[in-house]
């Protein structure tokens, strides 16, 4: 669960996050991920999809990994600008930043953060960036 | 080998450009929510960019012109369009026949825009005049309906291009960067035509 920050409104975004990584005997760890993200419907719009596809470099100890990397985004969502919505479907690139940390077994919680490039033709969202912060449990195996 | 590369370099670049557009009808902020009041809270003019023109007859449907009772939803497929039947083209200079261009033609259409980035929308028009010549080398005759589709085309990339590239706009400011940034874009899609372009 976490908000993004896309046009002027922060909206709420729920949904599944799967990764695969490898950590290295130093400790270094290569990771891919996906985020897919659900975003409720605002005033006229209909419901949001946001996916992204990430690869990332980081650390791993035992219990704790922070990695982060380039990311690309696909959605389809309602957005608004100062005065006017509409749905808004694009490409972005963006980067990203995830720890993760466990504190029962495989079981602990993660964050991310990320960042995205915004533009193209929509009038709603013709360009800046915006920012996406998830958090919740995360399992291990 | 090389064209691997070149691939590789195509879908790095691809994938580092950020693109989108808007698909459907836009909405005011605020309609279909519970408790949104009135529901648009821009006055009578849609946040729309940019609007139509008007040379006087036949006017394309203005934002602006909306009723208060039955407005239309607002364009957002797009940043807009012109439609040539903006620009009349009339002859001012005959052609002779000589050289690889010749004679003039002109039309004038007052152009309008609405800016709805603002908090408020802001609208103006522009006093937009196009010349260009009635026969050149690379197109042979430029018939009056040639010219207007022309003009119209570039008006389109052109405003948008002017719109986006600030984040507000004063009048004066805006009507003269949109015939300075017609130029280059007359030159890359219809070569050679070199049309004169005044707006105020």
């Amino acid at each position: 669960m976490g908000w993004i920050f896309a046009g002027t409104d922060p909206r709420l975004v729920l949904g599944p996050h799967a990764g695969i990584s490898w950590r290295l005997e130093s400790g270094l760890l290569f990771a891919a991920h996906d985020l897919l993200g659900i975003l409720p419907p605002i005033d006229k719009g209909g419901v949001g999809v946001y996916n992204q596809t990430s690869a990332a470099v980081g650390y791993a100890s035992k219990n704790v990994n922070f990695s982060l990397g380039p990311s690309l985004s696909i959605y389809s969502m309602p957005a608004c600008h100062k005065t006017l919505c509409s749905q808004v479907v694009g490409v972005a690139p963006s980067g990203h930043a995830q720890g993760n940390m466990y504190f029962a077994g495989s079981l602990g919680v993660s964050v991310r953060a990320n960042v995205d490039w915004i533009g193209g033709r929509s009038l709603v969202l013709p360009g800046g960036s915006a920012a996406m912060v998830v958090a919740g449990p995360v399992l291990r195996w | 080998m090389k064209q691997h590369y070149l691939w590789l370099v195509a879908v790095a670049l691809a994938c580092l450009s950020a693109c989108n557009y808007s698909v459907g009808e836009c909405w005011v902020k605020g309609e279909g929510s519970a408790g949104a009041g009135a529901g648009s809270s821009t006055g009578s003019g849609y946040p729309v960019l940019p609007g139509g023109g008007d040379t006087g007859a036949a006017p394309p449907k203005q934002p602006q012109d909306a009723t208060p009772g039955s407005p239309p939803p607002p364009i957002c497929n797009s940043i807009g369009s012109y439609d040539a039947s903006l620009f009349r083209f009339k002859t001012i200079v005959a052609d002779d026949g000589n050289g690889e261009a010749g004679g003039y033609q002109a039309a004038s259409a007052n152009v309008k825009f609405v800016d709805g980035r603002q908090d408020l929308p802001v609208g103006w028009s522009c006093a937009l005049t196009v010349q260009m010549p009635l026969r050149t080398k690379l197109y042979g005759k430029i018939s009056p309906d040639d010219a207007a589709e022309m003009t119209a085309d570039v008006l389109t990339e052109a405003s948008s291009f002017t719109m986006h590239s600030r984040s507000s706009w004063i009048q004066a400011l805006f009507c003269i960067k949109l015939a300075e940034n017609m130029i280059p874009i007359f030159e890359e899609r219809y070569k050679g035509v070199g049309p004169r372009i005044n707006a105020r």
